[in-house]
């Protein structure tokens, strides 16, 4: 049973749901206290040892107390609200050593019911004592019960029924509820028996506390009112110690014990009303005169009494908060904490121990502490703290009250301004009316957009409050210091002066003494530290590692302080709260200077010189000067020994200067000096350092130890003067930042040190970038990374190192957990940038321009090649031309140090990877040559495994690879052809060897890879220009085949014997041609022609070519645009034998016309003795080409008449043309053969007179099937008068010309326009017949005017032979008249 | 409005570092708004993670007489005003009213191009210094505040 008597201070259950009661297990002679009616009747009052009442003399109480503990505990502890005696029922076999032991009086029990009578002995006197503790209980109305147990022989005793019913019956117990039977049973049975027993006394509780509680009530009305009783001429003669109990105090006495049982009764809604009642009684008692008893003086100050009721008022405050907390109305609660201290620091003012007196304030962290450690039970005990959501409730506010404390003459309890509050004295003065307002937080409250939170009345976790009594302890101490100064002497009383006319007894300055605060802020803090980081809210509990910290500074624990400062100061540094860690700095040098930890000093007061410590500037100066004291003065204090080497990894705190190591490039090569620079950079803008601040040295360590560097600046910190030898450069950049350049790269390798070392001015001037450069030479393949630079300072006594490890290095040296200490800026690196000197070549020594360049991310580390020593150069003539076999001569000379055997690969790149690429590199064009002819060459873009030998010597095909001498040069020509695309290729060639390094074994390959681009553009360019020419020119060319030139339009069927083919005479036409063909070389180099032919179109399938041997009969082409070529070929050849056009070479053009007007004869001649046609030279063939068309409508508009084909060579200028003849077909431009439609011709004569009349013929052709109908019309020229019709309309029927003679008279000289002759195709009646709908809705007038084309017309403004466009007219040069020119 | 008396508006980055501080009250040193701002963090991390949807978070905690509101853009910028409360009720509408004129500043000053917003440096610009102090201060700013959103109802 007492297993669940779990009292503890936190006890929020109600009803049957917890530990029904507080048991107290009390001996078999305990008696309840006798009441005191009982005691009067029986004239024993002085034996109520323990009257608590304030009348009796004896209580502590008398004569004017108002409750004492005692009562409660009385209350609590021997008077219960249910009596229960548990008895046990005699037993024959308890009775130890009878003799009789087991043996009834009689044998057998009878069926008559015979009773033992030693049993009804017992049991007699069992029910007596029971009846007995039944009276006294109902005297009190506690309930009594009765529990007897029986042992495990009773169970078979038949006769126990009786016995007990006999029991019962005497004690005059109730067999419902009073009288209970415990069977021998298990612990499980028991407990639940016990369960049981409470459940059903628990009503018997409630009513007995219920009567309590009506009892006093009634007590309480019949006490007379407070304003009458006024206790007069009371307080005369009582002398003042003998002032008995107001009327107020005996209301507050009741309704205190009204509270306490309502409280035992677990009616905590009333227990906290009268409660409440209680404390506004209470303190009402307090100031000077009372409202509630009009006149009545309050408590003096510091008397007993006082001490005693401001401790029960604190108490009852903090238990009417509890029970607030129980309701779950947490501001509530809270309202009332906050009102009782605001009313309490009211009071402590009047008397005279406001907040300057170490005792409000020893008062108010007690309260604070008092209310934290409440809150914390109850959190434990599984009390939730509210969560303030914006926009919801509306909670009371202690409006006015403050204001009414401060006049405390007025002040009447907590009522002045009552009306916000929703609280305060009412009206009868009798009690607290309970503001509705107030418990917003328990009804919800309102909501819309007044909603507002009294922040003041947000309940919070007891960490806060124990934050809070922990400040009131540090305002304790000092406030307590402060008295100890006026009143050192503990053995004096305090004396009132002028300043400090209230002083502290001298009882509590000594009580005080006795107290060590700084050990009870401490305790409060971490108690509050413990809140707070149970709460997750790590970082209150930093700033309460600060407090606890700045405690024990104060304390003089200064190991303590700095350790908690370290540990804090990580955070703060990480985040960027660097005013914080300003403090916590200052503190710290503070601390590390009182325990003599110089180097924490040192450390601590570098970084304070980071500008991003918020300080003034004198501060800045002071914290500089104050490092400078400590390293360079010998009689500092600091100074007294040599220190230890002091090392600060500056990445994890603010640094005042930044440091960053770059090389120039991304690579670098073996033995060849490599550009790095470093950059020291002071933080911050002006006035960021005060100072120059020198350092001693730098050291860049490098991943390779052998290339470490250290730069040294040996002077003492009063010398000035320039340093070293180096080279300086300096200038301002547009922020007025000195930028300083060093150039140290002739650094002496120093074996002391290990390190690369050279001499230096190193002064890291205010507001300056320092830039360091240095180059290093590394001697083996690598990976080269800077794992670190240290800038020194060294003096007699220091070494301090401040270490900038790089990032990459720092993140593989230590694991992910140290990672978050690095500062965040460091985190991003800032754009790497190159300090480039620039200096004007004429005047190098002034005019030295420094420019910062950005060089692109991520080359911190420089990879370290092998540098290939091998030189590659290659020779050739560019532009290439296409199709030759373009040589290029590849020199590669061994630079190393020891012959090696090299091998070549060549490869030329593709201009389009998705393009099957045709161009080829051939070693021996000739072959290639042999191969393309006989078909079997295949296209290689890549040439492999290239041995190069030495120059001169011949290509050796066996496989034996001989090695290159030492700086000798190697040759190797290749041969390029490219096909088609003029644009550049590249070519790359590879050089591989190997080669055994000096100090390893293993051989290691080494490549060299050179990449160079060559132009190719087409050799030659053609344009043809193609002249009809009439029947009449091809009569008197008079060629081979002149009879088919012949042939007049309507011939008869003739057999055409080469083709085989039927050509129905009547359509036939045939038209004649001049090809006249202009061949440039476009090139810069001249050329050798062997040969150059044209090729026409239809023959060239039957043509065997030497050179045409590739696929499909084009593949060896070469031409210009194969593939396009070939489409066409293909097109026409099927087009030309559908529409059946033939073309037919005239005349062979073999006969060239070079530029000097020379004719020579191209073909037949020697090879070498060909002419060389030189750049830009024209060649113009003349070809006359008959075109015979079977049928004019079905003839394609464009008639391929095929290529040329030039058979080439370069022309070395020396005669060596070693190169091979190449073939490179020159595509020409289509014939444009004329429509199906009517057309024009004009015969002029040569020339004209002016003022002689000459006759113009226009022919107008018809070559359709079809009657053209033509409109004509004569429009006048300038130059020129024509009489005659000027409209007419023709017909010509097909196939038939039409003639029209015009007879013109010249009126001008010179190129004359005839008068223009325009002849419209009437074309209404086709449309209308095929039913071109579109057509007629764009010409509603159904006909389209088609234009007659002149052709074969000189063009006016050119003598050139082009064709004529539509619309032109024909123009005649009109000499002068002869007579005129004479 | 009037009942509002800001000591202190402290704006923190998502890294929890300090971007912008101002005191507008001598009574008590920068250092222990600092200590604030900083301490805020956590209560408005926690705060948030409860509901999302609303960038107040209201009163975040109270110490001494200070009182703290918190205010967290979606971009995790942390706003933060300190109250020198003695006794009152704060309407929240007033307090999300004076933080949208704090957010309308940053946003004003975060859209400066030149401004790098994820550079963990404080502050530096003389018009959102003067846009804070009029905040801070409670009163309008000389010439409005171009861009302070509209006072809705919530």
């Amino acid at each position: 049973m007492l297993s669940r008597n779990n009292v503890s201070y936190w006890d929020n259950t109600k009803g049957l749901a917890g530990s029904l009661f507080y048991v107290v297990p009390e001996q078999a002679a305990y008696n309840l206290p006798p009441t005191r009616r009982f005691l009067q009747q029986t004239n024993q009052l002085h034996l109520a040892q323990q009257s608590l009442s304030p009348t009796a003399p004896s209580s502590p109480l008398y004569p004017d107390g108002l409750i004492t503990p005692l009562w409660i505990r009385r209350h609590r502890e021997q008077i219960p609200s249910v009596f229960i005696a548990v008895v046990d029922l005699w037993d024959r076999e308890s009775i130890v050593g009878n003799a009789d032991n087991g043996q009834r009086g009689f044998s057998d029990k009878g069926p008559l019911g015979v009773v033992d009578p030693m049993e009804r002995d017992h049991d007699t006197s069992l029910a007596q004592d029971l009846l007995e503790r039944r009276k006294v209980s109902q005297e009190r109305g506690v309930k009594f019960a009765a529990v007897v147990m029986l042992q495990r022989s009773h169970m078979e005793d038949p006769s126990i029924e009786d016995r007990l019913n006999f029991v019962r019956k005497s004690a005059g117990l109730d067999i419902k509820n009073s009288f209970y039977v415990l069977p021998p049973s298990n612990n499980q049975e028991i407990s639940d028996f016990a369960v049981n027993l409470q459940r059903s006394q628990y009503e018997g509780s409630m009513n007995y506390y219920k009567e309590q509680v009506k009892r006093h009530k009634k007590k309480r009305s019949n006490l007379p009112s407070t304003t009458a009783s006024v206790r007069p001429g009371q307080q005369p003669h009582a002398g003042g110690s003998q002032q008995t109990l107001s009327v107020q105090g005996w209301m507050f006495r009741y309704d205190f014990k009204m509270g306490m049982f309502s409280e035992c009764k677990q009616d905590i809604d009333n227990a906290v009303k009268f409660y409440e009642s209680a404390y506004g009684l209470l303190i009402d008692m307090f100031p000077v005169t009372s409202t509630i008893t009009p006149g009545a003086p309050g408590l003096q100050a510091r008397t007993r009494r006082w001490a005693e009721a401001k401790v029960l008022a604190d108490c009852l405050c903090l238990k009417i908060c509890k029970f607030h907390l129980y309701l779950d109305a947490p501001s509530t609660a809270l309202f009332n904490f906050r009102r009782h201290l605001i009313v309490f620091k009211a009071f402590s003012e009047s008397w005279k121990m406001g907040d300057d007196s170490f005792e409000y304030w020893a008062w108010l962290g007690k309260q604070y502490r008092v209310f934290g450690d409440l809150l914390d039970i109850g959190t434990k005990a599984g009390f939730k703290l509210p969560i303030p959501s914006p926009g919801s409730v509306v909670y009371g506010s202690f409006a006015g009250m403050t204001e009414g404390s401060k006049d405390l003459n007025k002040f009447s309890g907590i009522g002045v301004g009552n009306g916000a509050a929703g609280f305060g004295v009412g009206p009868s003065g009798d009690a607290y009316v309970y503001g509705g307002s107030v418990g917003g937080g328990r009804g919800g409250g309102t909501h819309g957009p007044g909603a507002g939170v009294n922040p003041m009345l947000v309940l919070q976790h007891a960490g806060y409050f124990y934050h809070q009594s922990a400040n009131c302890s540090v305002q304790r101490r000092l406030r307590f210091e402060m008295a100890e100064e006026a009143y050192p002497d503990s053995a004096v009383a305090p004396v009132p002066t002028s300043s400090r006319p209230y002083p502290p007894t001298l009882q509590s300055m000594n009580a005080e003494r006795a107290i060590d605060h700084l050990a009870l802020t401490i305790e409060l803090l971490t108690k509050s530290y413990e809140q707070f980081k149970r709460h997750k809210a790590g970082r209150m509990t930093l700033f309460l590692a600060s407090e606890i910290a700045g405690t024990y500074y104060t304390a003089g624990k200064f190991e303590m302080a700095l350790k908690f400062f370290e540990r804090i100061g990580k955070t703060y540094r990480k985040e960027g709260w660097n005013l914080i860690l300003t403090s916590i700095l200052k503190w710290s040098i503070q601390c590390a200077k009182e325990l003599g930890f110089w180097e924490n000093v040192v450390e601590y007061l570098i970084e304070m010189m980071s500008p991003d410590m918020p300080a003034t500037e004198a501060k800045r100066l002071s914290v500089f000067d104050e490092l400078l004291s400590i390293l360079h003065t010998k009689i500092h204090p600091a100074n007294t020994s040599v220190h230890k080497p002091l090392v600060l990894p500056m990445p994890q705190i603010n640094s005042f200067v930044s440091c960053v190591v770059q090389f120039q490039t991304k690579q670098a090569f073996v033995a060849s000096a490599s550009k790095f620079q470093l950059q020291l950079a002071t933080q911050g803008g002006q006035g960021a350092l005060p100072k120059s601040f020198r350092l001693s040295y730098v050291l860049i360590e490098f991943s390779d130890p052998t290339l470490n560097h250290r730069f040294e600046d040996p002077r003492p910190l009063d010398r000035t003067d320039v340093q070293g030898s180096s080279e300086r450069l300096s200038m301002k950049d547009r922020t007025g930042r000195t930028v300083e350049w060093i150039n140290c790269d002739r650094c002496v390798y120093d074996t002391e040190n290990k390190a690369w070392k050279t001499i230096v001015g190193l002064d890291i001037n205010p507001h300056s970038t320092l830039v360091i450069e240095g180059a290093l030479t590394p001697e083996k393949e690598q990976i080269i990374q800077v794992t670190k630079i240290t800038l020194g300072v060294v003096t007699e006594q220091w070494n301090i190192a401040l270490e900038y490890p790089t990032i990459e290095c720092a993140e593989e040296g230590d694991q992910a957990g140290s990672q978050l200490n690095y500062m965040p800026l460091q985190k991003n690196p800032p754009r790497r940038q190159w300090l480039e000197v620039s200096r004007d070549p004429e005047d190098a020594s002034s005019s030295a321009k420094l420019k910062f360049k950005h060089l692109d991310k991520g080359a911190k580390r420089a990879p370290l090649l092998r540098e290939s020593k091998v030189e590659i150069q290659t020779l050739f003539k560019s532009p290439a031309y296409l199709d030759e076999f373009f040589p290029v001569v590849i020199k590669v000379r061994n630079g190393e140090a020891f012959p090696v055997a090299m091998e070549m690969d060549v490869e030329l790149q593709p201009i389009d990877p998705s393009i099957e690429s045709l161009d080829s590199v051939v070693l021996d064009p000739h072959a290639a040559l042999k191969s393309l002819s006989a078909g079997s060459f295949q296209a290689a873009q890549t040439l492999h495994g290239i041995h190069l030998s030495k120059a001169g010597r011949p290509l050796s095909s066996s496989s034996v690879v001989q090695d290159l001498a030492v700086g000798e040069w190697a040759e190797q020509t290749i041969f390029v052809k490219a096909l088609e695309i003029p644009t550049p290729r590249t070519i790359v060639c590879k050089v591989r060897y190997e080669v055994s390094l000096e100090n390893e074994q293993k051989k290691s390959s080494t490549e060299k890879q050179h990449a160079f681009r060559v132009q190719f553009i087409p050799p030659f360019d053609a344009a043809v220009d193609y002249t009809p020419q009439l029947v009449h020119v091809s009569e008197t060319k008079a060629t081979q085949e002149s009879e088919t030139a012949l042939v007049p339009i309507l011939q008869s069927n003739v057999v055409d014997e080469k083709y085989g083919a039927v050509i129905v005479p009547a359509l036939t036409h045939t038209e004649v041609y001049l090809m006249s063909t202009r061949v440039n070389n476009e090139g810069p180099w001249p050329v050798q022609v062997k040969e150059v032919k044209l090729i026409i179109g239809s023959e060239s399938t039957t043509l065997s070519e030497p050179s045409a041997g590739g696929r499909d009969g084009a593949g060896g082409l070469g031409g210009l645009s194969r593939s396009h070529s070939i489409g066409r070929m293909r097109d026409r050849k099927k087009s030309l034998q559908e529409v059946g056009i033939r073309v037919e070479l005239l005349d062979d053009g073999s006969i060239g016309l070079d530029g000097t007007g020379r004719f020579f004869e191209v073909s037949g001649d020697s090879e070498s003795n060909l002419r060389p046609w030189r750049s830009g030279n024209l060649q113009t063939f003349n070809h006359l080409v008959r075109v015979i068309a079977a049928d004019l409508d079905m003839a394609p508009e464009h008639i391929e008449i095929g290529y040329l084909r030039v058979q080439w060579r370069r022309f070395e200028d020396d005669g060596n043309a070693t190169a091979p003849f190449v073939v490179t077909n020159i595509p020409l431009q289509p014939l444009e053969l004329p429509k199906a439609q009517p057309y024009m011709t004009v015969d002029l004569p040569k020339d004209a007179l002016v003022n002689r009349p000459f006759t113009a013929r226009y022919e107008i052709h018809n070559p359709t099937g079809k009657t053209q109908e033509l409109a004509m019309t004569v429009e006048p020229s300038e130059g020129m008068v024509y009489a005659g019709v000027m409209q007419a309309t023709l017909r010509i029927l097909p196939f038939a010309n039409y003639s029209i003679r015009m007879n013109c008279y010249p009126l001008q000289a010179g190129l004359t326009r005839l008068p223009r002759v325009k002849l419209v195709i009437n074309k209404r009646k086709p449309n209308r017949r095929r039913g071109q709908t579109s057509h007629q809705l764009q010409h509603p007038e159904g006909h389209e005017e088609v234009l007659v084309k002149i052709r074969g017309l000189t063009k006016m403004g050119g003598p050139q032979n082009t064709r004529t466009g539509p619309g032109e007219t024909a123009v005649i040069f009109v000499k002068p008249e002869t007579g005129s020119l004479e | 409005m009037a009942n509002i008396n800001i000591s202190c508006i402290a704006i923190i980055g998502k890294q929890n570092n300090p971007l912008y501080i101002k005191n507008f009250n001598p009574s008590h040193a920068d250092l222990k708004y600092h200590y604030i701002a900083h301490t805020s963090c956590d209560v408005m991390e926690e705060r948030a993670a409860m509901k999302a949807q609303d960038m107040y978070l209201g009163v975040l905690f109270s110490m001494e007489d200070l009182s703290v509101y918190g205010y967290m853009t979606n971009t995790k910028i942390k706003f933060i005003a300190v109250l020198t409360v003695h006794d009152v009720i704060i309407k929240d509408l007033d307090m999300k009213n004076i933080f949208r004129r704090i957010h309308a500043a940053y946003v004003n000053h975060a859209s400066n191009p030149f401004y790098e917003i994820d550079s963990e440096k404080m502050i530096k610009s003389k018009k959102f210094e003067q846009e804070i102090d009029a905040i801070g201060r409670g009163r309008a700013l000389e010439g409005g505040n171009r861009n302070s959103l509209p006072a809705t109802a919530p």
